[in-house]
């Protein structure tokens, strides 16, 4: 009787190899996209595919044409469509932010109070490190995907690997884009859901401040950050600064330092100049390079944000910083020798000078070959144009809708502005956890914004460049 | 009952020949053993019969089935073959129990129907009666002596009552007094059972007291398969004489042409003169012309075999046996040059029996050693540089140096052709 | 006319007998079968790897040197072995990965050969504690011991981190080359792989013949002689096992260089993969070819000795060699130190992580107070209020762990089932037909894919099963045909090892009586080699059990116990990593004791036999 069940269980794995084998064989001429993809595949870097003229409406997608129908309902009426599309169905959804499994309950209570009857699994998927490129790639080779839409960071691969492609298809709501004063058919970026910041902090046990972001690749400096190989967006920050206007942020923070701080950054600068030329970039492209370089050579790689909070907190880690995640700090828990105290957020600091961190955006695709299209458009709607949609991120400090109105929304529900404040709101408990929210850090905070334009257009100049530093490495 | 019967079956592995065209019929009822040195094919042979070997080439019959045929690609498994094997090692199960080892092949049997419970049983019991071990049916056979070992391995090949009965050396494993003891008990068993018996071992003695006939390999080559008596007396060639008896036989290099009246001139022992007298009429010059013409045949078919597709030049080579003379000083043979032989050098052989100590004896020589037994004294003589080994019977005591006289009776002298190595004749020898 | 038909009937006839005969013997089956399924699962992923290397990637630095979104090209290995980079991206990585591999060899030869020779040939004091205690670290993930080692030594002052416990208890600072890079990972390493060396040696410690050792010391050979000229060159093949068995492994690493910050080809791998796809997937190939390289260098080894020669001997009594009273104590006393440093602190200080207020927070041990310990990490029940738990639920409640916990039970019975069967079956089927060159490929074919580092094997099979026919990322069959493939040869091993010992007559006699074959194997063969052949299936199961760099790529982060695990180590979350480590290593504990009072098999038993 064992045997029987052993030699069953062998005939099974043999035919799964077998299958497997035929698969491989089956998969070497195949190495061209299906042709309905090819088009947007050949079209030039600049031109993104979610903008398509209309008089080309012939050449769209499935997918495409219901896109482009559902950019003109209301939420309202896109519920009702994923409730005809999806009921009793699976969903499957893909994502860097594992948050993406608790917005999904609330969406399906939000149809089930449409229609009472309405019933969807779902499973909610978050890939390690970047592989969630490989699995949409992958994915997007059958004539229906397994993923309905995905939840996306990094725009400069967003860009160069799933848009250009067009295995990703931007849906815009039309709730957000009226309330971000645009239309679906002039906005040409990505749907950005939130915003997320990484933020320079300090430990301030010790004697040391930092006032000007030249501080952080000072002599001897070494900032904990997590490994810009690992998380592609690191990179990014790195790239964006070389942009014009951070690069002369970067200048005017230079010309606030004292002049024999100044000499110590002057001989880096000076030599940055020619290969800011050689890499086109503009007037003050030396002094981003000459921070970059700096910075790369001189951060002491982590693994992830985590430990980097967790180092920084500790009344140990006296004059360490870093550059992490904001909404990091929520989960520090007080004890003897723990406290959100241990830490400034440098931007916060009177008289800090200087870039206060790096924004970047999670953004909402549907898949060119989404199984369950409307209920997509639906999700991503309903996450972008309604706070309880949302509340999966915005419960917590550090994230910052892209929709005025319920970036709005959360903060009255929430208040992250007095997320620091004791129990009587008026005390001021812990500083840094006062969320000074996205108006104040895009202008006065000095975030680094990523482009994804930007960052795709620089990642063979610059991006080279930065592979050739020699990365600082405490080993 | 089955006759089995083996045409040109060779087994070679890679370029070495364990078995080299043999052609064997063993007869119904028969008790063959093949016999021969380490490793010169016999437990192959065994093996490839029962199935657990494949020949490279040739064919299989027992009975009226064919069980092997290279060029049909025939091959019937060895649990087809319906034959016992008894192993050298007695391959008990050792995770059964005497009697589950007994009874576990039995109720295996489906056909003509299987067996019940109550025949298994009966059938275990019988057999255990019949090799004497009902006393250990619950044991394990780590916990059991190597002759107990041996009974239940007999036991269990016997259950199923095969009509032919391989052994591989089965009494290899055992002390000299059980291995007697169970030679008797095979001999009984093969009388009681009327199985066909075939019996490989490297022990002449063996061979001698159990077969009725003996097949005798080297080198993968069938040598000689006679009666064994017939092998004693009348070995084919120098190999089968030195191999057959013990103590060996006694080589004399001889050298010498025949005489018109039959007898053969010979010049042995350095110097001494001799008369070899057949006993049948024989024309040595006919007999080499004959060798001649059979070693050419030889050749010619060996060139036609290295013709054909497939054909794998035999590393292991055959040779001549290289006798062995039993000298004072005893000569490296290999570094020796090999000889030009002429039809004139021929060897004798003499079997130990043969040399009588007696007071008028034709040779002198002095006693260089003696062995006594009790029932009788194994001698060394040395005649000039040359020893020959005698047997004489009855409790006689030699010392060591004294003279003797020696003469060299009876008319089974052999006389071999020294190139050749082949028997020529028997007959008498005159000094 | 008619002649030639009757010739073509009967050329057929003979085709079909042979055929016929052929196929009689289930051992030819077997290996014919397996021949063809283990060429596939060996082959096609190197293939689907190969050929990965010459596609063009969209967005990546093929597309970005040819201008080109698809088609094929060689720009990859010209850039990766031309370019500026190609120091940084291939050579330092590829020079560290030796140094690491060589290193971890070394250190677990050394540790592992020297604690069998002390456990099987010396009297020290408490063997039997010892001796199952060092196999813990094997046990357990293998990062676990680098996560330990940074929570030990990082320093403030050095790391540049918060005060690890050494520095926070008694303000000792190690230098940096202690804390990261080379030296730490190819120690963590070694210790994790030094249950190998020690299984291997001490094996033929126990068994060799005490009378060649003996025979020496008659001839009043000093001591130390006799162990360079005669013990040492006794153990060499099993010393030679243990390199092939740990070269490989350690050079196909992840998680332990990564924590570490040591670059290796594997961390290489997985940094490069974004941008320089195609010229990774080189460096996967690489990494193979070592392995491939390992093996052909022991099949030479192998040949020359033309033999499978175990060192055998009858248990006669082997000489101890006397430690003196005090000496045997001491040495044990050291031993324990050390084992109770790689392998009970470890639990300890995941026990103790899991009540910490925050990770890495030992206020409690210097403080005293129980304040700041935390029951949250296992007893919270919900994830709406934030305090401190980034959103998860505890343990106990977390239905991501426990999920991936089930998952990690299915994909490791699954693999240890089919693996098992599987290997023991070759290794049945080689043992039979030894001399045919399909067996010693059929053998070699099923080792190959221990010998490829693990990233590899799980980067080809990635590759492998994602195009628009098959797409099995992230499912459970993937990491189940990937385990089976990558395992079979623990199995293979045993098995084929305890065939050889079993001589061919046992099952010659069942043969005869006419016996089918799955009556052979079911009441003879496999009870009589029962010990090794479950051993066959709880290696795999273990090995799986606590698996990432194999199943990393494959996989999403809740997906299994160990992807989940390293998830949370890398978030910094120890309370949650240090609480799956504790689970695995209890599941580990229970199955093997069960097997152990079930079936007086264990895993100390098992590797290489």
């Amino acid at each position: 009787m064992k045997l029987k069940k052993l030699t069953a269980l062998l005939l099974a794995g043999s035919l799964m190899f077998s299958l497997a084998a035929c698969g491989n064989k089956a998969d070497a001429p195949a190495s061209n996209p299906p042709a309905e993809n090819s088009a947007p595949a050949s079209t030039p870097v600049d031109n993104k595919t979610p903008d398509p003229d209309p008089a080309d409406d012939a050449n769209l997608t499935e997918t495409q044409k219901i896109i482009k129908e559902a950019e003109g309902m209301t939420l309202e009426e896109l519920a009702k469509k994923a409730i005809e599309e999806s009921n009793g169905k699976m969903f499957y959804g893909v994502g860097n932010s594992s948050r993406g499994k608790s917005a999904l309950p609330l969406f399906i209570e939000y149809l089930q109070s449409i229609d009472s009857s309405y019933s969807m699994e779902f499973e909610w998927q978050q890939p390690k490190n970047n592989k969630i490129f490989d699995q949409l790639t992958a994915d997007s080779l059958k004539d229906t995907g397994t993923f309905a839409m995905t939840l996306i960071q990094d725009g400069n691969q967003i860009e160069s690997k799933m848009v250009q492609t067009g295995i990703l298809d931007t849906f815009v709501p039309k709730e957000w884009a009226e309330a971000n004063g645009v239309s679906a058919d002039s906005y040409d970026g990505y749907l950005a859901l939130q915003t997320l910041n990484k933020v320079f902090m300090y430990n301030n046990t010790g004697a040391k401040s930092y006032d000007n972001c030249w501080d952080f690749v000072a002599e001897g400096e070494h900032g904990l950050y997590m490994d810009i190989d690992s998380e592609i967006v690191g990179k990014n920050f790195l790239y964006m600064l070389t942009e014009d206007t951070y690069a002369g942020w970067l200048k005017d923070a230079f010309n606030a330092l004292s002049a024999d701080e100044q000499a110590y950054f002057q001989p880096t600068i000076k030599a940055m100049e020619s290969e800011a030329a050689d890499l086109g970039l503009g007037a003050d492209g030396a002094y981003a390079l000459a921070w970059i370089k700096l910075w790369v050579e001189s951060y002491n790689a982590q693994t992830d944000d985590g430990p980097i909070c967790n180092t920084l907190v500790d009344q140990s880690a006296t004059d360490q910083f870093g550059l992490l995640v904001y909404s990091k700090l929520r989960s520090v828990e007080e004890s003897s020798s723990v406290s959100v105290n241990n830490i400034n957020v440098a931007a916060y600091d009177d008289g800090y000078t200087g870039i206060g961190g790096y924004g970047y955006c999670h953004y909402l695709f549907v898949t060119d070959n989404s199984p369950l299209p409307w209920t997509a458009c639906a999700f991503i709607a309903y996450m972008t144009e309604t706070v309880d949609g949302f509340s999966a991120w915005g419960k917590d400090m550090g994230g910052y809708s892209s929709n005025p109105t319920v970036a709005a929304g959360t903060e009255e529900k929430y208040g992250h502005s007095k997320g620091g404040m004791s129990e009587d709101g008026a005390t001021v408990e812990f500083e840094a956890k006062n969320d000074r929210g996205y108006d104040w850090w895009t202008t006065d905070g000095k975030l680094v914004l990523e482009d994804p334009e930007y960052c795709a257009s620089v990642s063979f100049t610059v991006g080279s460049w930065i592979e050739m530093l020699t990365k600082y490495s405490a080993g | 009952m089955p006759e089995i019967k083996l045409e040109h079956i060779t087994k070679r592995w890679n370029k070495f020949y364990a078995v080299d065209d043999l052609d064997l019929v063993i007869g119904d009822n028969a008790f063959v053993t093949l016999l021969g040195p380490s490793g010169c094919g016999k437990t192959t042979t065994l093996r490839m019969i029962a199935g657990l070997e494949t020949p490279t080439s040739g064919r299989i019959t027992i009975g009226d089935q064919v069980v092997f045929d290279s060029a049909l690609g025939i091959n019937v498994p060895a649990n087809k073959r319906k034959v016992g094997f008894l192993f050298q090692n007695y391959a008990l199960w050792p995770n059964m129990t005497v009697y589950q080892n007994i009874a576990f092949g039995l109720s295996n049997i489906k056909e003509p129907r299987k067996l019940t419970k109550q025949e298994i049983d009966d059938t275990v019991h019988r057999v255990a009666q019949v090799v004497k071990i009902t006393a250990f049916m619950d044991r394990y056979p780590a916990e059991l002596s190597g002759g107990q070992q041996q009974r239940v391995a007999i036991a269990r090949t016997l259950a199923p009552e095969p009509s032919v009965l391989f052994m591989d050396e089965p009494l290899s494993n055992l002390d000299a007094k059980l291995r007697l003891e169970m030679r008797y008990e095979l001999q009984r068993l093969h009388v009681e059972t009327g199985s066909t018996f075939v019996y490989v071992t490297h022990d002449q003695m063996e061979a001698m007291t159990l077969a009725t006939q003996i097949c005798l390999i080297n080198n993968g080559v069938l040598q000689q398969y006679d009666a064994p008596l017939t092998v004693y007396n009348r070995p084919n060639n120098l190999f089968v004489a030195d191999f057959v008896g013990n103590p060996s036989i006694n080589f004399i290099e001889a050298k010498g042409k025949q005489r018109p009246d039959g007898g053969v001139e010979l010049t042995i022992l350095g110097d001494k003169k001799a008369v070899f007298k057949p006993n049948q009429p024989l024309d040595l010059p006919a007999w080499f012309k004959g060798r001649d013409a059979r070693e050419a045949l030889a050749v010619d078919a060996l060139k036609k075999r290295a013709a054909e597709k497939g054909y794998v030049e035999k590393d292991n080579k055959d040779e001549t046996f290289r006798y062995h003379i039993d000298k004072v000083e005893e000569e490296d043979l290999p570094l020796q040059e090999n000889p030009v032989l002429t039809d004139e050098d021929l060897v004798l052989g003499v079997r130990p029996e043969f040399i009588d100590i007696v007071a008028g004896g034709a040779l002198e020589g002095e006693i260089y050693g003696a062995m006594p037994t009790g029932m009788e004294s194994t001698i060394k003589v040395r005649v000039g540089d040359f020893l020959l080994t005698g047997v004489v019977f009855g409790s006689t005591l030699f010392t060591i140096g004294s003279k003797v006289h020696i003469d060299i009776s009876g008319d089974n002298i052999l006389l071999f052709d020294r190139r050749s190595g082949r028997c020529i004749t028997a007959g008498s020898l005159e000094c | 006319m008619g002649q030639s038909t009757t010739l073509q009937a009967s050329q057929s006839t003979i085709l079909l007998n042979k055929i016929k005969t052929f196929f009689s013997k289930p051992h030819n089956v077997i290996l014919l079968l397996m021949g063809i399924v283990l060429t596939f699962s060996t082959v096609a992923p190197i293939v689907a790897i190969v050929e990965d290397t010459f596609k063009i990637h969209p967005g990546t630095i093929d597309a970005h040197l040819t201008g080109q979104a698809a088609g094929y090209t060689t720009v990859n290995y010209i850039d990766l072995f031309t370019s500026k980079l190609a120091k940084t991206n291939l050579w330092t990585p590829l020079l560290n990965t030796i140094w690491l591999a060589v290193g971890t060899c070394v250190v677990s030869i050394l540790f592992g050969g020297v604690f069998a020779f002390l456990v099987t040939r010396t009297n020290l004091a408490w063997r039997k504690y010892l001796s199952s205690i060092f196999i813990f670290p094997y046990i357990m993930p293998q990062w676990t011991l680098a996560v330990v080692w940074q929570n030990m030594f990082n320093s403030n002052a050095v790391t540049g981190t918060s005060n690890g416990l050494l520095a926070s208890l008694f303000g000792i600072e190690m230098p940096l080359w202690w804390c990261k890079g080379l030296f730490p990972s190819l120690v963590v390493l070694g210790l994790h792989y030094a249950p190998f060396a020690y299984i291997l040696i001490g094996g033929i410690f126990r068994n060799m013949d005490a009378n060649l050792e003996e025979a020496a010391t008659i001839l009043d050979t000093p001591r130390w002689k006799t162990m360079c000229k005669i013990t040492l060159p006794m153990v060499k093949p099993a010393i030679l096992s243990t390199i092939l068995l740990v070269f490989g492994s350690s050079m196909g690493s992840y998680p332990v260089p990564h924590y570490l910050g040591l670059t290796t080809l594997s961390t290489k791998y997985v940094s490069m993969n974004s941008k320089f796809t195609g010229e990774a997937s080189i460096l996967a190939i690489i990494m193979m070819v070592f392995g491939v390289a390992i093996m052909l260098l022991n099949q030479l080894s192998l040949t020359s000795r033309k033999s499978y020669t175990t060192v055998t001997g009858k248990a006669g009594q082997s000489s101890k060699f006397n430690l003196g009273r005090v000496g045997r104590y001491v040495i044990a006393l050291a031993l324990v130190v050390v084992t109770f440093f790689t392998s009970i602190f470890p639990i300890v200080s995941f026990a103790f992580e899991t009540f910490l207020p925050n990770p890495g927070d030992y206020s409690f041990l210097y403080t005293g107070d129980p304040s700041n310990l935390t029951t949250k990490w296992w007893v919270t029940d919900e994830n709406v209020s934030e305090n401190g738990m980034y959103g998860q639920k505890g343990i106990l409640h977390n239905e991501t762990i426990w999920r991936a916990f089930r998952g990690t039970m299915l994909v490791s019975v699954s693999c240890a089932l089919l693996a098992g069967s599987i290997g023991t079956l070759i290794g049945y089927a080689v043992a039979k037909s030894r001399r045919s060159k399909w067996a010693n490929y059929v053998n070699s074919v099923a080792f190959l894919p221990y010998l490829m580092p693990s990233i590899a094997v799980g980067v080809a099979f990635f590759i492998l099963f994602s195009n628009q026919y098959i797409n099995l990322f992230n499912t459970y069959t993937l990491l189940i045909i990937v385990g089976t493939v990558k395992y079979i040869p623990f199995a293979s091993r045993s098995s084929l090892n305890s065939m050889l010992q079993l001589s061919g007559e046992i099952e010659e006699a069942a043969i005869i009586q006419d016996i089918p074959w799955i009556k052979r194997m079911t009441r003879i063969i496999i009870p009589i080699q029962k010990s090794s052949i479950i051993s066959g299936f709880l290696l795999p199961f273990m090995t799986c059990l606590r698996e990432l760099s194999l199943f990393l790529l494959l996989c999403t982060q809740g997906f299994i116990l160990s992807t989940t695990l390293d998830y949370f180590d890398e978030m910094g979350l120890y309370a949650f990593s240090s609480g799956i480590n504790l689970i695995l290593i209890v599941t580990i504990l229970v199955c093997n004791t069960l097997v152990n009072k079930v079936t007086g098999a264990s895993l100390d038993k098992g590797i290489g036999g």
